[in-house]
């Protein structure tokens, strides 16, 4: 079924579309979960907790793209178990994904202003627009579909030493963006 | 909340073309001797071509897959009769357009820009979405919802909770075990402390409001049912066949189940299907007809 079909079956309230939704991105969620969770535990129950809020949410969303949609929840569910694992000190470790991302964060000199996360989005959006169609999808691949460095490295037919080389250049050119652009997080 | 974590929200909000495009990272980039499996299907194709093979080209099945647009002259052969282009959808769309957008199945909007069509009619579907008026009465059917969920009292008692959580809530081992599998059950150990230790009129006034919530969303789910919804979507269609025939659209609509979707049906010009008006809803424009295996 297409995804168009399936928002139709959300919008409908028919529970077809959970399974439907399932068989499609069920997949794609859980993949998702593991990558950025390192926890293949977490991983089925996270995608199953996905497809619940989308139930939950559609009405009144109506997404245009349902994998992102997804992808989105899975990422905000994984970074709350995340949270209350490592407030429990149960074995969370730290997050690879959220390491790596301190080296964007901006700490500009001149006009400040606290942006919202959804103005940040727009200048990572804006960033990713300037970059090369490759530097992008590196970028994407590895911070929202959280790829390991390992496997963009095979990818992309280079050493994992040199793909980290890549991916560092490219958070301290986000950051330089950011300090420009004059954002304080 | 840390700054990484600030970061790694923001991005989530990445806009969806550009995640999508990442999908295709390191598809094009193939071993070393790639370029053989390509010389070798180039020989295979020219072989075949010489021995009249590629007339295999032309059987349903495989024209379906390349999605490519065919002509049929199938209008009356007067002076007046414009040549009309169909075609078939293949593996198609992944998108749902809100109000305001206008979506071309990629296949269509290279033929409508194809100068060999120039001044054709082309046999299309259009998939109406979203009309602003009922999206906005959704809209607003929700805010009433979210107006109870935000009754001070419900915002205290959240407070209360998180504040318990942080400062006095002890999960024991198997709490935490529970947690750890979804299944924590502080909201029900809150509960009872709440029962247990706050004046009775904060507990009614927290009562009454989350009933008041709850009915609140049943009425939502009541009033924005799709059976409710189908008058003002019915009605909404309508006006925009009418606005559509007065601007000299040919198109009509298809007796499917429109539920959420209005399907149309039309010959359009390429200016016709490039301006297609999405003022008041959201249009995603494809072939007519055969629309690919998921249709089945």
């Amino acid at each position: 079924m297409r995804d168009a079909e399936i928002v139709a079956s959300f919008l409908a309230r028919d529970e077809q579309a959970i399974r439907e939704a399932e068989s499609k991105y069920g997949a794609f969620c859980r993949a998702l979960a593991r990558n950025i969770l390192k926890r293949p535990e977490d991983a089925e129950e996270i995608a199953n907790d996905a497809l619940l809020a989308a139930w939950q949410s559609i009405p009144p969303k109506t997404p245009n793209n349902l994998k992102t949609f997804l992808g989105r929840i899975v990422r905000d569910k994984a970074l709350t178990r995340y949270r209350a694992l490592k407030a429990q000190k149960r074995g969370a470790g730290s997050l690879e994904l959220l390491t790596e991302l301190e080296d964007c964060v901006p700490s500009p000199a001149g006009v400040e202003e606290l942006a919202e996360a959804n103005e940040l989005t727009g200048f990572i959006n804006e960033w990713l627009d300037m970059l090369s169609k490759e530097d992008a999808a590196l970028f994407v691949k590895r911070y929202w579909y959280g790829e390991s460095a390992d496997e963009l490295a095979k990818k992309l037919g280079c050493s994992p030493l040199k793909l980290s080389q890549r991916l560092y250049a490219l958070r301290k050119k986000l950051k330089a963006f950011l300090e420009r652009k004059g954002v304080l997080i | 909340m840390k700054n990484s974590e600030k970061m790694y929200e923001a991005i989530s909000g990445i806009r969806d073309d550009i995640i999508e495009s990442a999908e295709a990272l390191g598809s094009r980039r193939k071993g070393r001797f790639a370029w053989i499996g390509y010389a070798a299907a180039a020989c295979l194709v020219l072989g075949a071509s010489m021995f009249g093979l590629s007339r295999l080209a032309k059987k349903p099945a495989e024209a379906q897959e390349a999605a490519l647009p065919t002509e049929q002259s199938t209008a009356a052969p007067t002076e007046d009769a414009r040549r009309i282009v169909t075609g078939e959808n293949g593996g198609l769309n992944e998108f749902v357009p809100s109000t305001g957008q206008r979506y071309l199945l990629p296949d269509l909007e290279q033929a409508i820009r194809a100068s060999e069509n120039d001044g054709c009619l082309f046999d299309v579907e259009v998939r109406i979405w979203n009309y602003a008026e009922v999206e906005a009465y959704v809209e607003s059917e929700w805010a009433k919802v979210t107006d109870k969920q935000n009754d001070p009292a419900i915002l205290h008692y959240n407070e209360e909770y998180d504040y318990w959580l942080d400062n006095i809530y002890e999960p024991t081992e198997a709490d935490l075990k529970a947690q750890e599998n979804g299944k924590g059950r502080e909201a029900e150990y809150f509960a009872a402390y709440w029962a247990e230790n706050y004046p009775q009129e904060e507990q009614d006034a927290y009562s009454a409001a989350m009933e008041a919530a709850k009915e609140a969303r049943r009425a939502y789910d009541a009033s924005t049912a799709p059976e409710a919804l189908k008058p003002l979507r019915d009605a909404a269609a309508a006006r925009l066949l009418t606005k559509l025939a007065e601007a000299g659209f040919d198109i009509g609509q298809e007796e499917k189940d429109g539920v959420i979707i209005n399907y149309l049906h039309g010959l359009l010009t390429r200016e016709q299907i490039e301006g297609f008006p999405v003022g008041d809803c959201g249009a995603f424009i494809l072939w007519y007809g055969y629309n690919g295996a998921a249709d089945e």
